[in-house]
């Protein structure tokens, strides 16, 4: 480690404990704060609890399974409507906008619909996830189909490719990058908006089980579960991100030069 | 002289009563006309959803008509809870965006004075951006009780990083001869900050103060609505627990036409900020 780095290493963990005195500080305030800022030691504990605890894994398995299936449906209906629209100007320049619109309204206002429609229980959750994964999938396709260079087009079609080697050898290899962005986005709200909706309604999931401990004013394990959540969420989303970055960084670098 | 003849010749053979159209008219129109396909598209949609239920080929549980939709909301609007309810709506995003950008504007001012920390904390700034904030919302509602002041600080946190983002990259883009003039001048930290560093920085600032109103936008009626606060996310709730499946609709009908306002409105101002 340089000087430098080992400066704003210092920094970094500077702040963290600024962060994590200042809750210590204000759980020792008095008048029951204490309930409401727990000891960061009392959470670590009942982090190992919590997890311990029986309903964890069929917890933890309704929400993969939720989270799994509203990603590859809201992921397919994404890259489907993303592909039709990208595929024509004049459909870009009509539906691109909208697309921005749908994904800057917060699904979870439609979790009444959805309830009437899939009823309570990991369809509704899957649901939800579909339809947060749907937009960020289908912007994501659209910009990766109308920047594809088109030289790339020209080549496939100087060789005479047809659609369906067309759409294999060139448009997604060429649109990789972005594509994969795009699902990786779709994730993220996919597992966003299937854990919002177990805290709602319904009595399974991880997300079900953080509000239960609000309920119940097992606040050391709400904040346990939360946190949880929380990173693991964001591990998730910043470890594709890296994935992405270095296995398409080849198909990005070509895309660079033409540009 | 070639050039100038043929445009005077061009002047002269354009028959006056199809006068040639200027650029910005032919985008104009160009845009009207975009528009109006975006129009008949939705309103084609809710022509067929109508029909359909009409001739009763849609469940009635969930599916509500178009029209019914339409009528509830105007009278909503007109004499019904939707007004007030948007008003608190309203109030508790433009709090939370003031904050927001007067916060993220101070700490992305620190952040590029000083490299060191910029290097150290930029990085998890944006990895908090792209995290899933909105998973914490029991937390401000466990501090703050369920109160306004909850829902304000969800947002204020999500909204301000972007505008924290966008703050240091637009200021460590602004040309360096603008900096040393305003050394040449004497100018103190403050006023290099308000007569040089801000107008010059604005026009990309306003990218982050777009994507943070809009991150505060949906985290405000989605805390209203989780935690049956106030406003339109709370009436929402409300019509859903009166199994008032028509009003459920009116109400997000009224929040996606609000969504699409505000979200077109930014665009249209960094547009012109920025040409």
């Amino acid at each position: 480690l340089t000087r430098r780095q080992m400066a704003v290493w210092a920094i970094r963990l500077g702040v963290v404990l600024a962060l994590v005195s200042l809750w210590i500080v204000l759980g020792h305030g008095g008048q029951g704060l204490n309930r409401v800022f727990p000891e960061p030691w009392d959470v670590l504990i009942a982090g190992t609890e919590v997890v311990d605890r029986a309903s964890f894994v069929d917890d933890l398995q309704v929400s993969l399974q939720a989270i799994l299936f509203g990603f590859l449906l809201g992921s397919a209906v994404g890259l489907t409507l993303g592909g039709l629209i990208g595929a024509s100007e004049r459909a870009t320049r009509i539906f691109e906008p909208m697309l921005f619109w749908a994904d800057g309204v917060p699904k979870i206002i439609l979790l009444p619909i959805m309830i009437l429609m899939l009823g309570t229980g990991v369809t509704l959750y899957a649901g939800q996830g579909a339809l947060s994964a749907v937009f960020p999938v289908a912007i994501g396709m659209v910009t990766a189909v109308r920047t594809i260079p088109p030289v790339y087009l020209r080549v496939g079609r100087s060789f005479g490719l047809g659609p369906m080697r067309m759409v294999t050898m060139v448009w997604a290899p060429a649109s990789a990058g972005q594509i994969f962005t795009a699902l990786r986005i779709g994730l993220a709200n996919a597992v966003v908006s299937s854990l919002l909706a177990e805290t709602v309604i319904g009595n399974q999931g991880l997300g079900y089980r953080a509000v239960r401990y609000y309920a119940t004013l097992e606040i050391p394990q709400m904040y346990a579960m939360i946190i949880l959540l929380f990173v693991a969420a964001m591990l998730v989303n910043i470890g594709l991100e890296r994935v992405i970055a270095s296995r398409t960084r080849h198909f990005e670098d070509a895309r660079a030069v033409r540009g | 002289m070639v050039a100038r003849e043929e445009v005077t010749m061009s002047a002269i053979e354009t028959p006056v009563s199809a006068p040639p159209k200027s650029a910005a008219a032919a985008r104009r129109s160009g845009a009207a006309r975009v528009i109006g396909v975006r129009l008949a598209v939705v309103a084609a949609a809710l022509a067929v959803v109508e029909l359909l239920d009409r001739a009763a080929l849609l469940p009635p549980t969930f599916i509500a008509r178009p029209t019914e939709v339409f009528a509830r909301l105007w009278a909503l609007i007109v004499g019904g809870p939707f007004l007030p309810a948007l008003w608190d709506t309203t109030r508790t995003v433009l709090v939370a965006v003031v904050i927001a950008a007067v916060a993220g504007t101070a700490v992305g001012y620190v952040l590029w004075r000083s490299r060191l920390l910029s290097e150290a904390l930029v990085p998890g700034v944006a990895a908090l951006f792209s995290s899933p904030i909105i998973l914490l919302y029991p937390i401000p509602l466990v501090i703050f009780g369920r109160s306004a002041t909850a829902v304000i600080v969800l947002s204020v946190t999500y909204g301000f990083l972007p505008i924290i983002l966008y703050t240091v990259r637009s200021f460590s883009e602004i040309p360096p001869v603008l900096l040393r003039v305003s050394e040449v001048y004497c100018l103190s930290r403050w006023q290099q900050f308000v007569l040089v560093v801000l107008p010059a920085a604005a026009p990309k600032m306003f990218t982050g103060l777009r994507m943070g109103t809009t991150m505060v936008l949906i985290t405000v009626i989605s805390m209203e609505f989780l935690a049956q606060l106030s406003g339109l996310g709370q009436q929402i709730q409300m019509s859903a627990l009166r199994f008032d499946t028509t009003g459920v609709y009116a109400y997000i009908t009224g929040v996606v036409l609000l969504v699409v306002l505000v979200i077109s409105g930014l665009q249209v101002i960094e547009r012109r900020l920025q040409r």
